[in-house]
């Protein structure tokens, strides 16, 4: 019914409008979080980029994984990842989920955030400024402009390599 | 013919101008908090967004009939308000049909939010419901003095009195003006009286599992809402509009007053939203009753 | 002839139900249906149709619009509760007794508001309340709550037929005759005191058959402990007996003109009457908030709406009385469909606890249709029924410049959603239950009435004319100004209404609405286990649902004036008399010397009063 091109059109505009408008989810789930709030607030203001935080997985847009991931953690993000609608994005915040920074030899801390869920955008920093951060959006809101952000598509078709890498790690999920 | 496209004119009119809004608030605010804050159009652009989410989720036919029922009863509501001298069907409904009208889409709404079966959203429905209470109480008061001055219950004469007695009730009849500030802030959920949605307490309450297109219409709606609830206190206390330029400026110098209470004040309780409201607002209408029963 | 005919219908339905309960049932039917085409096909013009003489006092039947509009009430109703008898065949009630009761009612309450004397009147009254207490206690031989709660009403309703009586002797006295129409002729020899004092006699067994404060105490408990097929009929017609006594006594009997200018303590007398209805609407309401148990909470919504059939009548002017009396047949309409509702519900999971139930829609999507629309009528949100008998009742209200009787009236309707709203979420939205997991739906013989009267609920809503043009014949045959009303709404100067347009506007831009949301993306239904918990999961041993002490912070509110009840008084009153009673006895219990000095001390007094003349 709908012709490709117009598809791929409508594509184009939506993701101009969705670069413009990222809502975060306001979940914190590290200590990477402490750098939001001089980011949300007068200094550093985010939100004249459109991005503002909201509550409820349903309603959000990015997920922003800040800081260390430990085991309790990964189960709950990844139930809050699979109750977002698509097309979500999710930011690596700090180090710690580029190879697991300071917690490199932690028994208890995942090293590679990668396995488990797909990850658009990594802002490294112990924790990353302010201004890492801003420019980190920067950048994602390039990504997706240009159609690169597609890590919700990648979750969806290689959904059984991220389970079954999800239930090893978790033991029994 | 011409009044369909007038009519539809009006709808699309009163949304783009809501949206306006809504985007004027959130700079306005950022302002107050000396920071930029998004351009005017964020609004426009978010609903775009909202509109191209795939993979929705739904709880039931409710879920999905409520937001619905929410956009099409605000979209009844306008069709009943007169604008700048333009009466679509006020013809036909005067305010008493109007404030019903206002109820049908918080009834759909929270009929939806409890079909979504979580008890964040039945906490934000029972405050919001409570709120209501709240207000409804002096503004009932507060109407009652104006039918009782015009000897009318339609909204359209009550503008026309205004215009044609050369005054208005701001200054006429001050105590229900001041009441009604207090009203206003509370439909139109603006600080102090935000209890129902509470982002950090319960989840934005009755909104916990809309998303994509249902925050979409959410968001339409209360574009609207803002648009009507504006133009009602205008109707009622400053002397209507005589054109849509007229409509705009004095829309936009009273929210401004609504923003600036908003951005000042932390949000009230259930308790003692309802205790004030028992107590100021509803003083001052009964005041303003009793001077014009005794006139 | 009329109590020939009644007879006859009594035999055949007794012999019916002798038979077979379901025959039983089908007769009932009939002959309710029967009555209602009678009254449909009657002339709205007052003609007798019957005079007897009994023991030297004429009777009189007559029919006029007031009776017509009545009679389809209860015919109406009588015949859509009848048919909720099928469900119950197989449960094993005694159907039969219960079903032949139902005729008995209604047969007597036809009686009542054909009779045009004050004998038959009283008689038909007096058979009313003794039927009722059958109702209320037979078959409920376990269930204590239902036993007190009808011998409560029989207690109450018997002191009030007292006064009833008192007002009877003394017309007699005064004027010598019973009829209605001869005391409508003789009332204005009387001075403003002695027909107010007669008002307050007669008023205290309607206000206590209308369910109005204070003599309200009794109906809560008494209708909701009854099975669904009465409280449906209970609730939506019985009460209103007391109504339709009202409006006999203020505007056939009084009349109009003499009516608006009784005066008691230097004030109007209908505006104290109107404050006592719109104290009626608000208290009541706030009540039912309160209560945990759905039929609890209907049942003082029936009396909170009992008042706004009152309010108009006594301070709202032509448009006051259309909207009141439309009130009574709205309210009526919804009022079953709600109890049909929940009588499907407690059908089925045997209970309505408010904090036990939840998301029932899922199983009995019937029933919460039927909810919704009684809801939506209940709470007076247009486009449905309710609304409009309230409109009229703003109107006449804010007409005749009573501004606070109205904002009563406004504030009793915010009370009404809120708990509405709180009624239909904790028994229909929200969490499923795991034991209602299987749950069947709706019975079938509540399927077609729930239909029925939501069918009736929006035509209402539509065309309100179809009543409202009975109503202005009703005011025609009082000699009252009568409302402009149309088929559609009404055509004052001071703000018009029109329902079709207003219907019509919000199916118009529901449609719009639906258009919008279906351009967006497509979504996929997921059960209620797949909800935001904060990163859990939900599973279905964890209760995720919001249900018990619904408005807390209001409750928290309301709580200090919660001490204070009238149905506290009436105990405490109930409770001196029987000390007093039980001291008496105890101190004359076998102490024959002290009965012995008091015998003989009273008689001597006695003597001394009768004889005082002759002694010095």
């Amino acid at each position: 019914m709908k012709d490709s091109t117009l598809d791929s059109r409508w594509e184009k505009v939506a993701n101009e409008m969705r670069q413009r408008s990222m809502w975060m989810l306001h979940y914190c789930t590290g200590c990477g979080a402490i750098e939001l709030p001089p980011t949300m607030t007068a200094r550093w203001d985010m939100e004249r980029f459109g991005i503002t935080p909201f509550v409820t997985p349903r309603q959000a847009d990015i997920l922003l994984v800040t800081g260390y991931v430990a085991l309790k953690t990964l189960r709950r993000i990844v139930t809050i990842y699979e109750q977002m609608p698509d097309p979500k994005y999710v930011v690596g915040f700090g180090s710690c989920t580029i190879n697991g920074g300071i917690y490199w030899d932690s028994y208890n801390v995942i090293k590679k955030l990668e396995h488990y869920i797909p990850i658009d955008l990594y802002i490294a920093g112990c924790m990353p400024r302010p201004e890492s951060i801003i420019s980190g959006f920067e950048k994602l809101m390039d990504i997706i402009k240009t159609g690169k952000a597609t890590g919700w598509k990648k979750y969806i078709e290689n959904n059984d390599y991220y389970k079954t890498n999800q239930r090893t790690v978790l033991g029994e999920k | 013919m011409v009044i369909a496209l007038k009519i539809t004119l009006y709808i699309l009119s009163a949304t783009a101008l809501g949206l306006l809004y809504m985007g004027y608030a959130r700079k306005f605010v950022a302002r107050i908090d000396r920071r930029y804050g998004p351009p005017i159009y964020q609004q426009f652009i978010d609903i775009l967004k909202l509109f191209s989410k795939k993979n929705l989720i739904s709880h039931g036919v409710i879920f999905d009939l409520s937001v619905m029922m929410g956009l099409g009863g605000i979209i009844a509501t306008l069709l009943f308000v007169p604008a700048a001298n333009f009466y679509s069907f006020s013809n036909y409904g005067d305010l008493l049909v109007i404030l019903y009208l206002l109820m049908i889409p918080a009834l759909g709404m929270a009929l939806g939010a409890g079909e979504a079966a979580n008890p964040n959203a039945s906490i934000g429905i029972s405050r919001a419901l409570i709120l209501m209470l709240g207000y409804e109480i002096p503004f009932t008061f507060i109407f009652m003095a104006i039918m009782l001055t015009v000897k009318s219950t339609s909204l359209a004469q009550m503008a026309v009195f205004q215009q044609t007695h050369g005054f208005w009730f701001l200054w006429k009849m001050p105590f229900a003006a001041l009441a009604m500030i207090a009203v206003l802030q509370g439909q139109l959920g603006e600080k102090p009286f935000d209890i129902m949605v509470a982002p950090h307490e319960i989840a934005t309450g009755p909104m916990v599992e809309f998303g994509g297109k249902y925050l979409g219409m959410l968001f339409l709606f209360k574009a609207i809402s803002i648009f009507v609830e504006l133009t009602i206190f205008i109707d009622l206390f400053l002397g209507g509009a005589h054109n849509v330029i007229d409509l705009v400026i004095k829309q936009v110098i009273l929210f401004s007053i609504v923003l600036m209470i908003n951005a000042v004040y932390p949000r009230f309780r259930t308790e003692q939203t309802v205790k004030f409201y028992l107590l100021i607002p509803n003083t001052l209408a009964l005041i303003e009753i009793i001077r014009v029963l005794v006139r | 002839m009329i109590f020939d005919y009644a007879l006859l219908a009594l035999l055949i339905v007794i012999v019916g139900a002798a038979i077979n309960k379901r025959l039983g049932v089908i007769i009932n039917m009939l002959i309710m249906g029967a009555a209602f085409v009678w009254f449909y096909t009657m002339p709205n013009m007052f003609r007798p149709i019957q005079t007897n003489v009994i023991f030297g006092y004429e009777i009189v039947f007559r029919t006029d619009a007031l009776a017509r509009l009545f009679g389809m009430l209860i015919s109406g109703f009588g015949f859509i509760s009848a048919s909720l008898f099928f469900s119950y065949v197989r449960k094993g009630r005694n159907i039969k007794y219960m079903n032949v009761l139902l005729f008995f009612k209604f047969a007597a309450m036809i009686l009542l508001i054909l009779s045009y004397d004050f004998l038959s009147f009283f008689f038909s009254w007096e058979l009313i309340t003794i039927i009722t207490f059958l109702v209320m206690s037979v078959g409920e031989w376990n269930n204590k709550d239902a036993l007190k709660a009808s011998y409560k009403y029989l207690i109450m309703s018997a002191i009030a037929s007292f006064f009833m009586m008192a007002a009877m002797f003394i017309i007699l006295k005064l004027f010598g005759t019973l009829k209605f129409e001869d005391i409508s002729f003789m009332m204005s020899r009387l001075s403003n005191g002695q027909i107010v004092g007669l008002t307050l006699l007669v008023l205290v067994p309607f206000l206590t058959k209308a369910g109005v404060l204070p003599l309200h105490t009794w109906v809560a408990d008494a209708y909701a402990n009854s099975i669904t097929p009465y409280t449906s009929y209970l609730t939506s017609v019985s009460s209103r007996i007391g109504t339709y006594g009202i409006i006999l006594w203020f505007f056939s009997i009084i009349g109009h003109t003499y009516f608006t200018k009784l005066k008691i303590g230097g004030m109007s007398f209908p505006y104290l009457f109107a404050w006592l209805a719109a104290l009626t609407m608000v208290i009541p309401t706030f009540i039912a908030l309160l209560q945990n148990s759905g039929k609890k909470l209907l049942t003082w919504h029936g009396i909170g709406q009992g008042g706004y059939m009152l309010v108009g009548l006594g301070a709202g002017g032509a448009l006051g009385f259309t909207g009141s009396m439309f009130h009574v047949v709205n309210y009526a309409v919804y009022i079953a469909l709600l109890f049909v509702s929940i009588g499907a519900v407690i059908y089925r999971t045997g209970t309505d606890d408010l904090n036990e139930l939840g998301g029932l829609i899922k199983r009995m999507p019937l029933a919460f249709l039927g909810t919704l629309i009684g809801i939506i009528g209940l709470a007076g949100i247009p486009p449905l029924n309710g609304f409009v008998s309230k409109w009229f009742i703003y109107k006449g209200l804010i007409g005749t410049r009573h501004v606070f009787l109205a904002d009563m009236a406004f504030i009793g309707t915010l009370g009404t959603i809120l708990s509405v709203y709180k009624y239909i979420h904790n028994v229909f939205l929200g969490q499923l239950p795991e034991r209602y997991k299987n749950l069947q739906g709706t019975p079938k013989s509540f399927r077609a009435p729930i239909w029925i009267l939501s069918a009736l609920c929006v035509l209402f809503g539509v065309y309100p004319g179809i009543v409202t043009q009975l109503i202005a014949a009703v005011q025609q045959n009082f000699g009252m100004i009568q409302s402009p009303v149309t088929v559609h709404g009404i055509a004052a100067a001071a703000g018009h209404l029109n329902m079709l347009v207003v219907s019509l506007t919000f199916s118009g831009t529901l449609v719009l609405a639906g258009i919008i949301f279906f351009l967006g993306g497509r979504r996929k239904y997921v059960d209620q286990y797949d909800n935001y918990a904060g990163g859990e999961k939900v599973t279905p041993e964890t209760l995720y649902h919001y249900s018990a002490e619904f408005y807390a912070p209001l409750y928290r509110i309301i709580k200090p004036v919660l001490r204070y009840s009238v149905d506290s008084f009436y105990m405490w009153t109930a409770n001196l008399v029987q000390r007093l009673s039980n001291f008496v006895y105890e101190y004359f219990n076998y102490n024959f010397s002290r009965a012995f000095y008091f015998i003989i001390i009273f008689s001597a007094l006695i003597f001394v009063y009768r004889f005082k003349g002759m002694l010095w």
